[in-house]
């Protein structure tokens, strides 16, 4: 028998510090993924991570995962090098329901590092336009310096007929907007048959969902992005359920409606 | 088929098991559950024991990705342990954590319920699921085969069958039915019994010996094990929902706060995520040092279900 816990070893070939604390990497050899999916990295000595890819799907000959140093585990790994390895596991979960927003209007939104696993969604989108009605992208980030990708984002600015992205404070020249994302979201003309994704800090749904619920968008159709400490990802250890659902295995991905009232136990 | 077997027979049935597999049972010098290595040292009837066979079956500190090729045997186990371990490998099946049934072979035996078990809620007094069951008689044992593998060891005994012997009911002390489909409903609802799962909470030191003991808790954690001479494994941890790092995640934000959150979460996942993780075997009653009772718990949900229904 295969046991789900095998690995395979990835090298790293170029690091970056794409925000404070933050650090892209970017490792040789595909990854086959759809957006929003995660994948378990084990670094030997250190421990084990869930990360999401945030590169393109269909990119051959590389991938890229995102660390922010927030606890032991990611301190350590926030020191690695090229040329070490990362050994990875998966990926699992349900990723983005692209297939169910064919032909409707799309509304994106992210906070802070939630936008990684929108980055290949985002991506997907602008390549298949056609089949999508208007696409809306909202971000927000804390100060203009946490702005992950702004390359990137300044590219799908002028592809996408929504396009805006906010901060909480700024101290410098800054080309978007100065305001929390629950602003944004307030300023925005939506109909209300539109498809939410949304992906963030847990703090932040509440609140987006609550505006938008005021705009009479229906439940079923906000997805929101859910993260929790996974230890073995494969719906086995019990670690990461929300009520009566497992993130790893139902998830990570759920719409308003089902998860709402399990949030409550 | 049924057999009748006399005390020589079953030091015979041990010998033959004892080429293939890794014999636990209880011990009867230290009366608790161990390798047995001889004949003698084994309680073949009502052997009960206060750690689970998931000590052998899934244990701590087990090294992930690892060949398992045990072959174990459990020895005069009652039924609800049988149950238990039928629970257990179908839990964790294609996790390569636990052996394939066909790895294991199971003794069960009659059993005298106590105090604290409570099989008969969930009907996990059946009889099936075993390899070979022995129970006593006046002048020795009788022993049923429940499957070609424990036909296959019963058969090398050259005993005649004798079809005139029947499996023996167990006898409990009380029999108290419960509806599982209500239990999940009602435990379902927490809000409209905040009341209650808060009183029991005030009373539960949240210290999750009821998880230790537990034949189907198996919550984990994977941990890197690293060696003096620089290697390292990724094993399993066994880990209780009722630790406060369970349900953390990151900058120390804890989703399950309260020692409420957690003890529902316990109920949560054995009636309602994935029914039914528990085969009343009263383990986690006997373990308890505040003497929470399950048993009790539950019938007072059901009484609880019942008067909000009128």
């Amino acid at each position: 028998m295969n046991s789900p816990f095998s690995y395979r070893e990835y090298k790293i070939t170029n690091k970056t510090e794409v925000a404070p604390d933050t650090f892209l990497f970017r490792l040789r050899g595909k990854l086959k993924f759809d957006p929003g999916q995660f994948v378990q990295v084990k670094f030997p000595h250190i421990g084990e991570v869930t990360l999401v890819p945030c590169s393109k799907k269909d990119e051959k000959t590389y991938f890229e995962l995102c660390v922010r140093r927030a606890g032991n585990t990611t301190e350590k790994i926030s020191e690695k090098v090229p040329g070490d390895s990362m050994f990875v596991r998966g990926p699992y979960g349900h990723g983005w329901p692209i297939g169910k927003t064919l032909e409707k209007d799309i509304l994106l939104i992210s906070g802070g590092i939630g936008i990684i696993p929108l980055m290949p969604l985002m991506d997907e989108l602008v390549k298949y336009r056609g089949n999508f009605g208007k696409i809306y992208f909202l971000a927000g980030f804390k100060t203009p310096h946490h702005v992950m990708f702004e390359q990137d984002l300044l590219r799908y600015k002028k592809k996408i007929s929504y396009f805006k992205v906010a901060v909480e404070k700024t101290d410098r020249d800054w080309w978007g907007e100065n305001c929390m994302i629950t602003d944004l979201i307030k300023n925005t003309n939506l109909s209300p048959n539109i498809n939410v994704f949304l992906c963030g800090p847990e703090i932040m749904f509440r609140p987006c969902v609550d505006v938008l619920l005021q705009k009479k968008i229906n439940p079923k159709n906000i997805y929101v992005s859910f993260e929790r400490r996974m230890e073995c990802g494969i719906g086995f250890c019990q670690h990461c359920t929300i009520g009566k659902y497992k993130v790893c295995e139902d998830g990570p991905i759920f719409t308003w409606s089902k998860i709402a009232p399990e949030l409550e136990k | 088929m049924p057999y009748r077997l006399k005390d020589h027979h079953l030091n015979h049935i041990f010998s033959i098991i004892n080429k293939y597999y890794e014999i636990y049972g209880v011990s009867k010098k230290s009366k608790k559950f161990s390798r047995i290595e001889i004949a003698s040292d084994l309680i073949w009837i009502n052997g009960r024991s206060q750690m689970p066979p998931k000590k052998v079956l899934f244990e701590d500190q087990q090294i992930i990705s690892e060949d398992l090729n045990k072959k174990i045997a459990f020895v005069g186990m009652p039924l609800c342990d049988v149950s238990a371990i039928h629970h257990l490998i179908y839990k964790l099946r294609d996790s390569g954590l636990v052996p394939d049934r066909d790895d294991l072979l199971l003794i069960a035996s009659e059993c005298k319920p106590d105090d604290a078990c409570f099989c008969e809620f969930f009907g996990t007094d059946k009889r099936s699921g075993f390899d070979i069951y022995i129970q006593k008689n006046s002048s020795g044992y009788d022993a049923f085969s429940g499957t070609a593998a424990g036909e296959k060891i019963l058969k090398k005994l050259a005993l005649m069958p004798d079809h005139k012997l029947n499996l023996r009911p167990v006898t409990h002390k009380s029999l108290n039915k419960l509806s599982k489909e209500e239990i999940t409903k009602l435990i379902e609802k927490r809000g409209q019994f905040d009341d209650l799962w808060n009183k029991i909470a005030n009373n539960c030191f949240g210290c999750g010996a009821c998880t230790a003991v537990c034949p189907l808790c198996y919550c984990f954690r994977q941990e890197e094990k690293n060696n003096l001479d620089g290697s390292c494994k990724s094993c399993i941890n066994w880990d209780s929902c009722f630790a406060k790092e369970f349900s953390e995640v990151q900058n120390r934000a804890d989703l399950r706060p309260q020692n409420v959150d957690r003890l529902y979460n316990w109920y949560h996942h054995k009636f309602v995520r994935s029914p039914y993780l528990c085969v009343g075997c009263g383990r986690c009653i006997k373990a308890c040092p505040a003497n929470l009772n399950i048993k009790n718990i539950l019938l007072s949900i059901e009484k609880l279900g019942e008067k909000s229904d009128e």
